[in-house]
């Protein structure tokens, strides 16, 4: 089930606790690196892979509530899971909300942690293949020329070669050779693909009413 | 009061008097009962003590000769008298009318002889003339004037027409009678004059009930009816008055007694009294007798009973001579006291005042007690709300604080059930494992027995401790500390002793804490630049202790939770101390504190009440 590479990053200000943990987890086959602080963490260079964080709420220095937020302005695609000493109901739907993906209060049981760490991991292959996807065609798009990008904003509107080249006040025949092109560039067949494509690149439609 | 007022005024007189007591013999022709007597002495006697600077021995006697048969109780009585006064050497005697020197010559009265007298005789009666050898003798004459009396009567009453002149039946009511008639020649121009007597006194009354209008009545004496029966005369004008529809004026001022006669212009035998007395006391003084002048001015005065006057409606009446002297005014009572009743009233009020002002005092003393039980009860809640707050906050963070070495045991004990899982179990992997838990599990421990340590303080006793010996017994015990990380201790002791109540070993604590805090801001300075400073700071009622180190200061984000349990900037340590202290002060009742110094460095405080400072015995 597991692939080599997922990596569980640990980071909680107690020493006996961050170990234990490490421990633990390596002896559950992840790979584990822990963190005495959130500024440790985030001195840490880019992890591209799966895994999943489990962050320690109170700490002096940044909290992680604190580091929460600047990992979703950085747009990772690491689950974290929250450990805390404090019971807060509040708390814990506030991190939830916020993309947290469970919630535990220390002592937890080690089924309950492996659960969620193996739960987080899964979310972060499934953010992380999206994330590839977009990448992909983001590159794909790129490929476009201009001419090419403009007229696939009107195709994903579901316009026909008729109506684009009546809009582009150019020949049918023009909008069905640029068509090929770009079915051809986008590795496409059909016209759902290339709205998917476009969708994962974040290609906003034209509007096709006048 | 009153008496020792005129003590001082007393004293003098009585070591005067020393020389020899004058004696004063006064002998009346009638009976004691006669009102003409009762105001003669009356005025005698008040003038005469007013202003007596000696001694005197006032007798009195009364022959009572009215009621001579023969000759036989005149002679015994003189006979009696010159028995009595044989061995007195009498300075003044005083002979009152009508009739009694005739009766003193005729039986030899031995005293008339030697003494000096004062005869008081009526102008009109012939048996009181030229009795007595004249040169020893003042005469007081008693001269009536009986015409003016009515004539002054009559002007209260303008519209009156008829004037009753009405007698009794004896010798000396027929006399004054006759003396009146005498002199009302000018009346009887004017006015319709009757007399009436020789009436019993049903007679009377049934004829005074039966006068007209517009006239008045004059009863001169009435001194016995028609039938003998012997009277008062200001009973009979009473009597009368309560019969008759028109005023009744007497003649003598000794007639205004029972309510009845309006008065007027009378004789006043008050007066002639105080006459009497000047000369008296002029005689007694040596001047000779030759020399002494009898004043008749002021014998006659306007003399009003002023219940009849009010009855007449004549109270208010401006005909009433300026001069006028009022008996029995009601008023008087309120004027003569006005100052008496005015102060009375204003104590009262006064004392009203008082007995409210106290009664609210009372009242507000009541509930000033009241709120402050109210109050301490209050303070109670709170007190144990605060503890309880301060429980829930310790259980808080205890549990959070517990829940670390809890997880961390948890993991590390799964991780070794792991490793024995193993087909080669790492037998060094497993001891380092375990040495983890064991010292986790210690971890834990120690910080159920530090809140322990917290929630035991209540239970000790508190003494007098003097807080000075607090200080040193600390920093005999930090010595070893101070030493080893090479801190340098400077102590400013107070200049006296002062106590404070409370519990010396937790005040140690709280200082000791204080110390090694200290100890551990500055441990990472410049060797030089380790110290740390401890102040006494007394003042009137309350002591500061303050221990000041040479470190950074107190981080501004963990100044405000300072003295809340398990906060804490060091490695090890839970940071409990500082909130045991807090529990600690505030168990005293002081408080405790901490701030930053300019100078850089932290400077923690507690403050206590003085119970006992050494300077103030």
């Amino acid at each position: 089930m597991k692939q080599v590479g997922e990596t569980v990053f640990v980071i909680d200000d107690d020493e006996s606790v961050r170990s234990s943990l490490s421990l633990f987890l390596q002896l559950s086959d992840y790979n584990v690196e822990s963190f005495e602080s959130s500024e440790e963490y985030l001195s840490r260079e880019d992890y591209l892979r799966a895994g999943c964080i489990i962050l320690d709420v109170n700490m002096s220095g940044k909290s992680g509530l604190e580091l929460q937020e600047v990992l979703i302005s950085r747009n990772s695609h690491l689950p974290i899971i929250f450990i805390t000493g404090y019971g807060n109901i509040h708390m814990s739907v506030d991190t939830v909300k916020k993309g947290a993906i469970n919630y535990l209060e220390k002592p937890f049981n080690e089924e309950e942690l492996l659960h969620s760490v193996s739960e987080a991991v899964g979310l972060s292959h499934k953010m992380l293949a999206e994330k590839e996807e977009i990448l992909k065609a983001k590159q794909l798009i790129r490929t476009l020329t201009r001419r090419e990008f403009e007229i696939l904003t009107f195709i994903i509107t579901g316009m026909l070669n008729k109506q684009i080249a009546y809009k582009l006040n150019i020949g049918e025949h023009t909008v069905k050779v640029h068509r090929r092109s770009i079915c051809e560039k986008l590795r496409v067949r059909s016209v759902p693909e290339i709205i998917r494509i476009a969708d994962n690149a974040g290609i906003i439609p034209s509007d096709n009413r006048i | 009061m009153i008496v020792l007022l005129l003590l001082p005024s007393f004293i003098p007189r009585n070591a005067n008097a020393s020389e020899k007591t004058k004696t004063i013999v006064i002998f009346f022709s009638l009976h004691a009962g006669l009102p003409a007597y009762q105001n003669l002495l009356e005025g005698f006697r008040t003038s005469f003590s007013e202003e007596a600077d000696e001694n005197y021995n006032l007798l009195i006697e009364y022959l009572d000769i009215g009621r001579l048969s023969d000759d036989k109780y005149a002679k015994y009585i003189v006979e009696l008298y010159n028995d009595k006064y044989k061995d007195v050497d009498i300075d003044l005697l005083i002979t009152v009318t009508p009739g009694v020197n005739q009766v003193l010559m005729k039986y030899g009265f031995e005293a008339l002889k030697k003494s000096r007298i004062i005869s008081i005789e009526f102008d009109s009666l012939a048996s009181d003339q030229g009795l007595l050898p004249s040169e020893n003798v003042t005469k007081v004459i008693m001269k009536l004037r009986f015409a003016e009396t009515i004539q002054k009567a009559c002007n209260l009453f303008p519209l009156c027409k008829n004037i009753f002149v009405i007698s009794g039946c004896a010798p000396t009511d027929k006399y004054f009678a006759s003396l009146v008639r005498a002199g009302s020649g000018s009346l009887e121009k004017k006015y319709n004059l009757v007399f009436i007597t020789d009436l019993s006194l049903d007679s009377t009354i049934k004829f005074v009930s039966k006068i007209p209008e517009n006239s008045i009545v004059i009863v001169p004496t009435y001194l016995s009816d028609k039938n003998g029966i012997q009277f008062s005369t200001p009973e009979i004008i009473g009597l009368l008055s309560t019969n008759c529809s028109s005023p009744i004026f007497p003649v003598f001022d000794s007639f205004i007694k029972r309510e009845g006669g309006v008065g007027g212009y009378i004789f006043s035998f008050n007066s002639l009294g105080k006459e009497t007395s000047r000369i008296a006391k002029e005689i007694l003084n040596g001047i000779p007798m030759g020399k002494i002048v009898f004043n008749s001015e002021g014998l006659y005065q306007n003399i009003f009973d002023w219940r009849v006057l009010k009855k007449w409606g004549l109270d208010k009446s401006k005909v009433l001579p300026s001069d006028s002297i009022f008996y029995y005014k009601e008023s008087d009572f309120i004027s003569e006291y006005k100052w008496y009743i005015l102060a009375g009233l204003l104590f009262l009020i006064l004392e009203t005042f008082l007995i409210v002002y106290l009664y609210k005092l009372n009242v507000r003393q009541k509930e000033i007690v009241r709120q402050k039980i109210e109050a301490e009860n209050l303070y109670r809640i709170i007190v144990r709300e605060e503890r309880l707050m301060m429980m829930v906050e310790l259980t808080a963070s205890l549990s959070h604080e517990l829940s670390q070495p809890l997880t961390a045991i948890l993991y590390n004990a799964q991780a070794c059930v792991r490793f024995l899982k193993m087909e080669k179990p790492d037998s060094g992997q497993i001891e380092e494992i375990l040495l983890k838990i064991i010292k986790d599990d210690k971890r834990a421990g120690s910080l159920i027995s530090s809140v322990r340590s917290l929630m035991k303080l209540e239970m000790r006793d508190k003494e007098l401790v003097n807080l000075n010996s607090v200080v040193q017994d600390s920093l005999v015990i930090f010595k070893s500390e101070a030493l080893s990380k090479n801190i340098r201790i400077i102590n400013h002791p107070p200049d006296r002793n002062v106590f404070v109540f409370g519990d010396k070993i937790q005040l140690e604590q709280v200082l000791l804490n204080f110390l090694y805090n200290a100890g551990h801001a500055i441990e990472n300075c410049d060797i030089d630049k380790r110290t740390i400073e401890i102040f006494q700071h007394i003042n009137k009622d309350s002591v500061r202790v303050s221990v000041r180190d040479s470190g950074k200061g107190i981080e501004v984000e963990i100044k405000e939770k300072l003295f809340k349990p398990f906060v804490t900037t060091r490695e090890s340590g839970f940071g409990i101390g500082l909130a045991v202290s807090r529990s600690i002060i505030e168990n005293h009742n002081g408080e405790i504190w901490a701030e930053n110094i300019p100078d850089g460095g932290a400077e923690f405080s507690f403050r206590l009440k003085i119970m006992k400072d050494e300077a103030s015995r």
